[in-house]
């Protein structure tokens, strides 16, 4: 008898459709200007034989609308964007954040350029999750990851891969039991609000019968619009906030390769991250102290774990963008930041990496 | 009032918002009538507003699932509820600013879905909510805030353009004709196909004081002069102020 594959060679887009699946994602959409993706293709012929609905959208706006009609009538739901799609789609985002409606979106920009719009591209003193998948195996790991959070805060997360980790085969192990978190679904609560700014209010479905009123406008606990009221504005807004920030801990993630005696340490995430840990090596044999941190969490930003490894430190960050990364960097630390910028539309090389260490080391 | 047709409100949430004469009061009963005529269960109804004063005035009044002030999403979205949970009788509802300026595109594909959802569109020509701006719809020659020495831009016939998207079902009716409009609404909402009905209806506050027309009494009798039945998928022959304006239904078996 042939033995079956326990490892599969995928695509990161593959994997993070086969993550979505597995996790007990039923709906679907994209729209053609996102199907370079490659997930809208797979989704296309496998979400259904799993039971789930593939949705084709005209554009990346009515994409993500249609995901949250379908959370709100009880689905896991994810949607797929790429290039500027985020854009697109940010106001109904922003409507998915301020109804606290679970979503996933895996977001595909150009370059790097995404990771301040992950954030801040969404109109709106909000806060959401965008974590950044740096293999094959991460995007089926942190998209299952994503959908878990997602329920358990009712936030809409992004998963921010870099097109080279969406599009790259690699082997990815889908062995491992997966946890399943789902949203509460009790009667018996408001919807949009409780006693303390921290928890996280039940969401049973359309249909079950408790007249909803899921409002874009500012609301009481209840989803009764309450327009130019200063006390609801508040409370709503401190709401949002405080449901995401007290949960840093669970939600801030990194991984740290730094030895002891590192004095240069490589910051990065997706694709530059696996440059970096390629020059951590080079720059070991030829002598350098040098370490990596990588973030697999973009926001909530890992301020304190940023600061605990980096300050006092010289710190390099390599990334394709204008300084995205970097800029953080410098807000949150007493360090000599480095940014290695490069934005010719081609992947950072560990060499490159390795010269800027050098440099810094003179 | 019905017992039946209050006890889909939430008294406790009034006063509504809306000015004295406007028509959108009008539109909501018949959307309510019609929900309760056909013996709908209540659970299984959600309505999906859009932007403006339609959004206020359907929300918090009205006690059934909403999800409103979805500004351009409320086509799509209501899309996504239909395709996740078919069980449900999905209604969106909102005025033309919203569907048929910003949700134009969502429309045209809505109906080449043919996705079984019904969309109300008060149609009252300006987007009365943020101030009295024209909308798609003015008619040529209408003055508004954006348009104070009068519209120059053609109107737009929606309901010309969903049939030749392939909407399977399109009605154009006032609120001067309240039970014809009831009527096709319920064909709507009953059909298993993408329906749309264009509800004619008037805006005193900003349309009609600057058009001269001073009394919401007379913007009725306006309606019942101009609408004409006809062959809505010929077009609606409205250019002007007081040009006609054809109304009927368009696809009902």
């Amino acid at each position: 008898m042939v033995k079956q594959p326990e490892i599969n060679f995928l695509s990161g887009s593959e994997a993070c459709a086969q993550g979505a699946i597995a996790l007990g994602c039923k709906f679907f959409a994209a729209s053609p200007a996102s199907h370079g993706g490659g997930i809208a293709n797979y989704m296309a012929g496998h979400l259904p034989d799993a039971g789930g609905v593939f949705l084709d959208m005209e554009n990346d706006t009515a994409a993500i609308a249609g995901c949250i009609g379908a959370s709100w009538a009880g689905l896991k739901v994810m949607a797929n964007v790429c290039a500027s799609g985020l854009s697109d789609g940010a106001d109904a985002i922003s409507f998915a954040i301020r109804t606290e409606t679970p979503l996933v979106i895996v977001d595909i920009p150009s370059a790097q350029s995404g990771l301040q719009q992950a954030r801040w591209g969404v109109r709106g003193d909000y806060q959401l999750i965008v974590l950044a998948p740096s293999s094959a195996q991460e995007m089926y790991e942190l998209t299952v990851e994503a959908f878990n959070f997602s329920e358990a805060l009712r936030v809409p997360v992004v998963v921010l891969a870099d097109s080279e980790i969406a599009r790259t085969k690699e082997n990815v192990s889908t062995k491992k039991a997966i946890k399943i978190i789902n949203r509460s679904k009790r009667k018996d609560a408001p919807v949009f609000g409780a006693a303390r700014t921290d928890t996280v209010a039940p969401m049973p479905p359309l249909g079950s019968g408790q007249n909803l009123s899921i409002s874009g406008f500012v609301h009481d606990e209840y989803g009764m619009p309450k327009v130019a009221n200063a006390a609801a504005t508040a409370k709503l807004f401190e709401r949002l906030q405080n449901k995401i920030l007290s949960n840093a801990k669970e939600i801030i993630k990194a991984e740290s390769q730094i030895p002891e005696d590192s004095k240069i340490i490589l910051v990065s995430y997706g694709i530059c991250a696996r440059a970096s840990s390629a020059a951590m090596k080079l720059a070991r044999k030829e002598g350098y102290k040098v370490g990596t941190l990588r973030l697999k969490t973009l926001w909530p930003f890992a301020d304190e774990i940023i600061k605990k490894f980096c300050d006092g430190k010289k710190v390099i960050v390599p990334e394709m963008s204008k300084g995205q990364l970097s800029r953080e960097l410098q807000r949150c630390l007493r360090a000599d930041v480095v940014p290695l910028l490069k934005t010719d539309g081609e992947a950072i090389t560990p060499l490159e990496i390795l010269e800027k260490i050098r440099k810094v080391s003179q | 009032m019905s017992k039946k047709l209050y006890s889909m409100l939430r008294p406790k949430m009034m006063p509504h918002m809306l000015c004295r004469g406007c028509g959108h009061g009008i539109v909501i009963n018949a959307v309510l009538r019609a929900i309760l005529d056909l013996e709908i269960p209540l659970t299984e109804c959600v309505l999906v507003s859009a932007a403006g004063c339609m959004s206020l005035a359907t929300s918090p009044h009205i006690a059934l699932d909403m999800l409103h002030g979805l500004r351009g999403l409320a086509v799509p979205c209501a899309t996504g509820i239909k395709r996740a949970n078919p069980a449900l009788r999905v209604i969106v509802i909102g005025g033309e600013g919203d569907l048929v300026s910003l949700q134009t595109t969502h429309l045209v594909h809505a109906a080449r879905k043919n996705i079984d959802i019904t969309v109300i569109c008060a149609n009252n020509h300006i987007c009365a909510s943020n101030g009295g701006a024209a909308s798609s719809t003015t008619p040529v020659g209408a003055i508004t805030a954006t348009t104070p020495k009068g519209n120059t831009q053609m109107p737009l016939d929606i309901c010309k353009l969903l049939i030749g998207a392939g909407a399977s079902y399109v009605a154009r009716y006032s609120v001067a004709q309240p039970k014809a409009l009831t009527r096709a609404i319920k064909v709507a909402i009953v059909g298993k196909n993408f329906a749309f009905v264009e509800a004619l209806t008037m805006c005193p506050t900003e349309y009609g004081k600057r058009n001269n027309i001073l009394e919401p009494v007379d913007m009725i009798k306006n309606l019942k002069i101009s609408c004409m039945p006809g062959d809505i998928s010929l077009g609606a022959s409205r250019k002007g102020i007081s040009d006609r304006i054809v109304i009927g239904e368009y696809g009902r078996k």
